[in-house]
């Protein structure tokens, strides 16, 4: 009799699967060899923890629901799954978006005044790009925010996203954050305090005497 | 488009809420996820790099399931098909973490590295020790293992969701018991043995 065989009987009497027949050679075996009723406990005591951490770690399946077909569809898997990395940051950035966005339009739809929009020397008098790069853009953007004092810098450091081969078989394509740093004043600021009954966030107005928000 | 699936005549009714997944139906869709994400995420830790979380994986599966059960064509082996997604899925971006450089913006901690079911409920340390000392068992014993410590989880099903014998499945697990049991006494386990067993049972 091998330890494999002692093995598959302690096994099965633990899952409650031993027949009788089992049961009775198991019982036979540990008359000769008292050891098998410690292996068995032992293993018996191992199985009931490791049965708790295993259903602990995956009761966390209950959480994920099933997404919507057209999000599936939509979304890459591995594409989500980094953004989800970044997802704390990123609606952080989405709100900043949103919040900067009225002062940009502001910007946008400014009156342009000689010597000033109209005349720089990316834009033609209706205000669209004569053959500029993106990077030319980009970049009067960014002196033009500092110019009129609500760009602070681009923060050199870009966040990577992804790394994947690139499509044509050479070198990689790479998905990545570039940040800037932009300043502007709003009357009133409100701060996420706790969630309601409902799990929604609630919103309380900041105490400007508590200091820096961060 | 409706598709023409092959259906175990022993389950029929639960052949038809597959069936009807597999048709586009969202309700048997959800029906069939919540009845087997559970186990899903006992695969994905058998197979996840440690520095994954069975959260980011497990909602990568369930878009890979929304997406492509339409190309099951057969019901008998949607539990074979499901564990193959969830093991592309966990290999997938433990291939992507190594080819990835670790950035991170200066604002936001760079992720702890975790390991085999570190990222969930804290249990207590004798479970946590042996969860962490099965990471250290060969896949092929750790992920029948797993899915055996998994509620309700029987020989049968195991044997259809990593299509082996069911004869195959209990061996490996009383294989898996020693080895977590010497791992637990000794830190270690005979290596020669288990590849000769492997090699006998593969």
């Amino acid at each position: 009799m091998n330890q494999l065989h002692d093995d598959i009987l302690i096994s099965q009497a633990i899952d409650g699967n031993a027949t009788t027949a089992e049961w009775d050679e198991l019982t036979a075996r540990a008359e000769a060899d008292p050891t098998i009723w410690r292996t068995l406990a032992a293993t018996l005591r191992e199985h009931g923890a490791f049965s708790r951490a295993v259903n602990a770690d995956v009761a966390v399946a209950d959480s994920i629901e099933m997404p919507a077909p057209g999000i599936a569809l939509a979304a890459h898997p591995a594409t989500a799954s980094r953004l989800r990395e970044w997802s704390g940051w990123a609606i952080a950035a989405v709100l900043t978006i949103a919040w900067v966005g009225g002062v940009n339009n502001l910007v946008k739809t400014r009156p342009a005044t000689p010597g000033t929009d109209s005349a720089h020397p990316l834009t033609n008098r209706a205000g669209f790009v004569n053959g500029a790069t993106a990077a030319e853009l980009l970049q009067a953007y960014l002196d033009k925010g500092r110019q009129e004092d609500f760009v602070i810098a681009e923060v050199p450091e870009r966040v990577l996203i992804e790394t994947r081969p690139a499509g044509t078989g050479r070198g990689y394509e790479l998905l990545y954050l570039r940040q800037i740093l932009e300043r502007t004043v709003v009357p009133d600021l409100y701060e996420f305090y706790s969630q309601d009954e409902a799990g929604r966030p609630t919103l309380v107005r900041y105490d400007g005497n508590r200091g820096p928000s961060m | 488009m409706e598709f023409f699936v092959t259906t175990d005549p022993e389950y029929p009714a639960r052949d038809a809420v597959v069936v009807d997944a597999v048709n586009g139906d969202h309700a048997a869709m959800d029906a069939l996820w919540r009845e087997h994400r559970r186990w899903i995420a006992a695969v994905l830790l058998a197979h996840k790099s440690a520095e994954d979380h069975v959260e980011d994986l497990l909602q990568d599966v369930a878009m890979t399931f929304v997406s492509k059960i339409n190309t099951l064509r057969d019901t008998r082996h949607v539990r074979a098909w499901l564990r193959t997604v969830a093991v592309n899925v966990a290999r997938a971006a433990a291939r992507s973490r190594r080819a990835r450089p670790r950035l991170a913006p200066l604002s936001v901690d760079p992720p702890a590295a975790d390991h085999i079911g570190a990222d969930t409920v804290a249990v207590d340390d004798e479970a946590r020790r042996l969860m962490t000392l099965a990471a250290r068992l060969p896949e092929a014993y750790r992920e029948p293992l797993l899915l055996r410590a998994v509620h309700g989880m029987r020989g049968r099903q195991i044997a259809e969701i990593m299509n082996l014998a069911e004869a195959t499945v209990e061996t490996r697990i009383a294989r898996g018991r020693r080895m977590l049991r010497d791992l637990a006494r000794t830190g270690e386990f005979d290596d020669a043995a288990v590849r000769e067993h492997y090699e006998s049972t593969a």
